[in-house]
């Protein structure tokens, strides 16, 4: 019996309406993330990799193509696969102070999910609450305050403490660190792939930095107009022949 | 040796919240010179911005100012500063986010003919032939179209070269350039830095580079000041700062910058711990508790800047 993929991807057609008709971001795009997986992401501003992340989160509608979760297609999950599916792949965001209301607590913002998508009580909850606090190396003492007290660095460790209290199988993280100072974007990624190591979680690494992909990814997918261009193990990565792959080498010394 | 164009002297910045006193800048004293291209580093919060809108006499009416600012032989901060005039015209600043620093209700033409209408008194027809020639300088492609178009209908790349073209429509002495490719992409932000190097070639002006990111600074810049809690902690040339760095934050700032050189199996090198508050009055080094070589004098004296050009005992000692 083989196994399905985590997330299987087919033949994604994803366009918006514009003055000028339909226009596709998305063009017949394929590919698969297995269980356990860690699997960047590159491409350049426009090239549709956010559009990309809003459609496996089902945050988009798509015109053609499916999109399957264990085996399953979005489009006819029952409501019960689609809670499963909605706590099983978790998203993190862009810039990290807007991802979070700036009205809630840090423990309102990371407890939020749970109400949702767990049918815990309160005690499970706050246990939940503390363990994912640590995890993410955040001090307890953080739980009572708002976003706007908090640095970009921690604003991210929330994030992620937010979408790990669910216990996701896969995490998309939707450039998590471009916004982030150079040692700060270091300790995420240390975050992230050690998260990876304990909990065996798949992880869709979207980012324009190559070399943050080369450092915490298996394999990288270069994605160039809405089409996937390359497919390749990050330590393969010097023999491309591709050569927009080679340019967005060269560009990152 | 000629007079610098811009000197700063002990600059001082605080705020009053409440009780408490938030203190930006902690004293900086730095010269910059005519023709010399300058990249100021250091984290979020280490008062990089903070320093170059005082320049610029951009701060909140609350900042406490103290120490001085002189641009070109005249004192910015002392009786009528004279910064209203040479804002634009002799000192200008490209600011971070470009499309937050255009007017959304207005046409690029509008926004970089007023500079010239204001500061050169020019004519419409000689301030439109103006910005079309600076957008071409720039890069633009399609330039007189260009000056048709609200800031919305251009990408983040265009946006900042129209920002860039704007602040060098007077030809200024003194270009601040504050972290002009953070939200930019790899390809764009090197197309930034290219452009910034090429104007400087051409311009001949005093480029200030604010960034967090050495890695973009070796194509650009002849010198380095690298900033941390509100104070100047190490300044050198920069084939022997990245070479050899001599304060332990500037080593480690360095290596944080370079993911591709790292060794896959183990953990990326960061800087422990968090900076300082700023709400804290000093004692001793900012960096001690947050630095590996730490030594008792560290946590009691503040290390000064001197000739060296790196304020920290350790490298002093190990002299």
């Amino acid at each position: 019996m083989s196994v399905s993929p985590l997330l299987a991807v087919q033949d994604l057609t994803v366009s918006y309406p514009s003055s000028v008709g339909h226009i596709e971001i998305i063009k017949q795009l394929s590919f698969a993330i297995a269980q356990g997986e860690v699997v960047g992401l590159v491409g350049e501003s426009g090239c549709g990799k956010s559009t990309l992340a809003k459609a496996v989160c089902h945050l988009a509608s798509y015109q053609a193509g499916s999109i399957q979760w264990r085996g399953n297609d979005l489009a006819h999950l029952n409501p019960q696969q689609l809670q499963q599916y909605r706590q099983g792949l978790q998203l993190i965001f862009q810039s990290p102070q807007d991802a979070l209301d700036p009205r809630m607590t840090i423990a309102q913002s990371i407890m939020e999910p749970l109400d949702y998508l767990t049918s815990l009580n309160l005690k499970e909850k706050q246990a939940r609450l503390v363990a994912v606090l640590a995890e993410v190396g955040l001090e307890q003492a953080f739980a009572g305050r708002y976003p706007h007290e908090l640095s970009g660095g921690q604003c991210q460790r929330v994030n992620i403490a937010r979408a790990l209290i669910v216990k996701p199988q896969l995490l998309v993280c939707d450039e998590a660190v471009s916004s982030l100072d150079v040692s700060m974007q270091s300790q995420i990624i240390n975050l992230l792939r050690q998260l990876h190591y304990q909990h065996g979680m798949s992880l869709l690494y979207i980012s324009h930095d190559i070399n943050s992909v080369r450092y915490l990814c298996d394999r990288m997918m270069v994605m160039r107009n809405g089409q996937i261009v390359e497919d390749i193990a990050t330590d393969r990565i010097e023999d491309t022949k591709h050569l927009y792959t080679r340019r967005l080498l060269s560009l990152s010394i | 040796m000629t007079a610098p164009l811009l000197s700063i002297d002990d600059l001082q910045i605080r705020y009053s919240l409440d009780d408490q006193t938030i203190h930006a800048l902690r004293g900086v004293t730095l010269d910059i010179y005519a023709g010399q291209s300058t990249a100021v580093v250091g984290e979020s919060g280490s008062g990089k911005s903070q320093l170059f809108q005082a320049v610029m006499g951009l701060l909140s009416s609350s900042a406490e100012v103290s120490g001085s600012i002189h641009f070109a032989n005249q004192s910015l901060l002392e009786g009528e500063s004279p910064v209203k005039s040479l804002r634009g015209k002799e000192m200008s600043l490209i600011m971070q986010n470009a499309m937050t620093a255009l007017n959304p209700y207005l046409k690029i033409g509008v926004q970089l003919i007023e500079v010239l209408q204001y500061h050169q008194g020019m004519s419409y027809q000689e301030s439109h032939q103006s910005a079309i020639n600076m957008l071409e300088k720039v890069q633009l492609k399609q330039a007189a179209q260009c000056l048709q178009r609200y800031p919305h209908e251009l990408s983040g790349g265009m946006q900042q070269r129209v920002l860039i073209a704007m602040a060098l429509l007077c030809h200024p002495k003194l270009l601040i350039a504050d972290e002009p490719t953070t939200a930019l992409d790899v390809s764009t932000q090197q197309e930034i830095v290219n452009l910034l190097a090429q104007i400087h070639q051409y311009e001949k002006n005093a480029l200030v580079f604010i960034t967090h990111d050495l890695s973009l600074v070796s194509k650009l810049c002849q010198r380095i000041v690298v900033m941390y809690a509100g104070r100047v902690i190490e300044v050198g040339d920069v084939s022997t700062l990245m070479t050899k760095a001599q304060h332990p934050y500037t080593q480690a700032l360095l290596q944080a910058a370079f993911i591709q050189k790292q060794d896959r199996d183990k953990p990326l090198v960061h800087i422990k711990g968090v900076p300082m508050n700023p709400m804290e009055e000093d004692q001793g080094c900012a960096f001690a508790p947050r630095c590996h070589q730490v030594m008792a004098q560290c946590n009691q004296e503040i290390p000064m800047m001197d000739d060296s050009g790196v304020a920290c005992f350790i490298a002093k000692g190990e002299r």
